[in-house]
């Protein structure tokens, strides 16, 4: 399939350090994006605010190219009409009120103002239309940039950054819904994220950015971590030590640990934490010692590995040559490089 | 919904660059109607007043003109930068203008339209300012103001546009558009010189057209014209320097 993004050895830095500073870089990196849902795991400084800064055409990468459709997002605005962003910092038309400032974006798409309720309904957010911009919580006005990211007219590209953290919507799932229906509709939809388990959960393939570079990607989020000892948490309401004691000579845990009072998880219980390699076979330990000395057991939940498990992951990778090696200080492209074309003449329509 | 890959016609240019002077006039025009443009404009009627009334009380005789001097000097030029700054958000003002070209608009057009929101509530900030001088300044025993009120109007609106101009193009440069201060700092060092700083920067041709003495020994016309093509090209290379 013809990609929709193309990303040809592309530098560039964010400026979302103090006093406008770089936070991270991507180093010559190189992809070819078609439709269908991708996610960009990795941290800021990773550089996946460089990446979504210059994937929405906020700014120009320093060096190499970028083209959505054949066009440079940062200098042709008709293609940016056709890009839906969520950014980390959400930057709505200065406006007196959220609706207002609604019907100034979609004007400028090139949509009447006229829908605006109906970009806000969708997300069941018009009892924010009469509030100031200005009054609006964080998490509120990341809503607000999402509703009218997913009702971009046409999309060609929909960049997300962290769209399921921060946000106030009362169905959250509604987004990974839309996604995958933007996605079926032809449109290349891209989340950037630290989060391997939102990575799993919003897109068909995933690419970890590590220190700049696109270093491996993961098809479902199949194989992001290497073999990394599993971690359940039991939750019991007595009997926590006993518990603990008893898998302690269990030969499946790798290694338990108690805690009376965590301060997250379930509300009056204490957590018993197990490591293992498989989870299985730690949870039919857990069970059967629990069932053993007589302890009820509440809850038991996995851990799902963070973005550190998948970062050594992918360190181990380059050490043991599983992965082509870090270059420096021009990496290699790893995800599906693209072709590099000859420089297109000036487009019609593009920013003047 | 609609195929995602299906193109919509797009509007045609001519078209989006009017929407996009117009969303950027618009959002200029919500950014000054904030808490902080008020305050400065606020705090510049205060400096008038004050300054017009204790000029007064010293001496009637040419009150009016140190009251205008006063005005002209410190609050127009202070006046004009606060306005600047808060339509560009004390950003640099090519990031200033993302919230609308994110959208499928023009940097530069919008770059344009928010200019002219700040250059119109700039001039007629600073006009009101000037008129309200005159006003409080003046004596029982001064000659009839009218003539005096028109012309430190239409002085101080076209101050307060070149000024604009400068600050606009300035705000193009430096991370969080720190260039603003430049201009701003080379008006107060330089701008009163009878040289050719003076003939280029605001301060000098608003002392000419207020009968002080003229830099380089310009005419009173050209010094209007130069105030009036400072704003206009300074706010056209700003504009054009937000361009993708």
């Amino acid at each position: 399939m013809t990609p929709l993004l193309v990303l040809e050895r592309v530098h560039a830095r964010d400026a979302a350090g103090p006093h406008g500073r770089a936070r991270g870089a991507v180093s010559a990196v190189s992809l070819a994006l078609g439709p269908g849902t991708h996610a960009v795991l990795g941290a800021p400084e990773d550089g996946t605010l460089a990446l979504f800064d210059i994937l929405t055409g906020a700014r120009p990468p320093q060096r190499g190219r970028v083209t959505l459709a054949g066009r440079d997002p940062a200098r042709a605005p008709l293609v940016r009409a056709r890009i839906g962003a969520l950014a980390p910092e959400p930057r709505l038309p200065s406006a007196p009120t959220v609706g207002a400032a609604v019907r100034l974006a979609l004007r400028a798409r090139g949509e009447t103002g006229a829908g605006a309720d109906a970009v806000l309904d969708a997300l069941g957010l018009s009892p924010l239309q009469a509030r100031s911009p200005r009054s609006l919580a964080f998490a509120e006005a990341r809503a607000v940039e999402l509703a009218l990211a997913l009702s971009t007219p046409a999309p060609l590209l929909v960049v997300l950054h962290e769209p399921l953290s921060d946000l106030a919507l009362a169905h959250p799932a509604l987004v990974a819904e839309r996604l995958r229906a933007l996605a079926a509709l032809g449109a290349c939809v891209v989340v950037t994220t630290s989060s391997p388990a939102d990575a799993r959960a919003l897109a068909d393939r995933v690419l970890v950015l590590h220190r700049g570079v696109v270093a491996r990607e993961s098809i479902s989020g199949e194989g992001l971590v290497l073999d990394a000892p599993i971690e359940l948490t039991a939750w019991v309401r007595e009997g926590a030590r006993g518990l603990a004691a008893a898998l302690s000579r269990r030969v499946e845990v790798r290694a338990v640990a108690w805690e009376e009072s965590p301060e997250s998880g379930w509300p009056g219980a204490a957590a018993v934490r197990v490591r293992g390699d498989r989870a299985e076979d730690c949870a039919l330990a857990l069970a059967e010692v629990a069932v053993e000395i007589g302890v009820e057991i509440e809850a038991i939940e996995q851990r799902p590995p963070g973005l550190a498990e998948v970062r050594a992951a992918t360190e181990v990778m380059w050490r043991t040559a599983a992965l082509p090696p870090r270059p420096a200080p021009a990496p290699a492209p790893v995800a599906a490089p693209a072709p590099v074309a000859a420089p297109s003449p000036p487009e019609p329509g593009g920013e003047s | 919904m609609t195929d995602a890959r299906s193109s919509t016609p797009p509007p045609p240019p001519a078209a989006l660059s009017r929407e996009a002077l117009r969303l950027g006039f618009l959002i200029g025009r919500a950014r000054i109607f904030r808490r902080p443009a008020a305050v400065s404009a606020l705090l510049g009627i205060a400096l008038v007043v004050v300054a017009g009334v204790i000029e007064r009380r010293v001496t009637s005789a040419a009150a009016v003109d140190r009251t205008l001097a006063a005005t002209f000097n410190l609050v127009v030029p202070l006046l004009s930068f606060g306005v600047a700054a808060e339509v560009a958000e004390r950003r640099n003002l090519r990031d200033a203008v993302w919230s609308a070209a994110r959208y499928g608009v023009a940097r530069r057009d919008v770059a344009l339209g928010l200019i002219g929101a700040a250059m119109t509530a700039s001039a007629a900030l600073s006009a009101a300012l000037a008129v309200l001088a005159v006003a409080v300044a003046h004596g029982q025993g001064n000659p009839a103001v009218g003539g005096d009120l028109l012309s430190s109007a239409w002085i101080a609106a076209l101050a307060a546009a070149a000024y604009t101009g400068w600050f606009a193009l300035g705000a193009t440069f430096g991370r969080r558009g720190g260039g603003r201060w430049a201009p701003l700092l080379a008006d107060f060092l330089m701008g009163a010189s009878a040289g050719v700083a003076g003939a280029i920067l605001p301060r000098g041709n608003v002392a000419s057209l207020l009968g002080g003495a003229a830099p380089l020994g310009l005419p009173q016309g050209t010094s209007s014209l130069i105030l009036g093509v400072s704003a206009v090209v300074l706010g056209g290379l700003a504009a054009l320097r937000c361009r993708g």
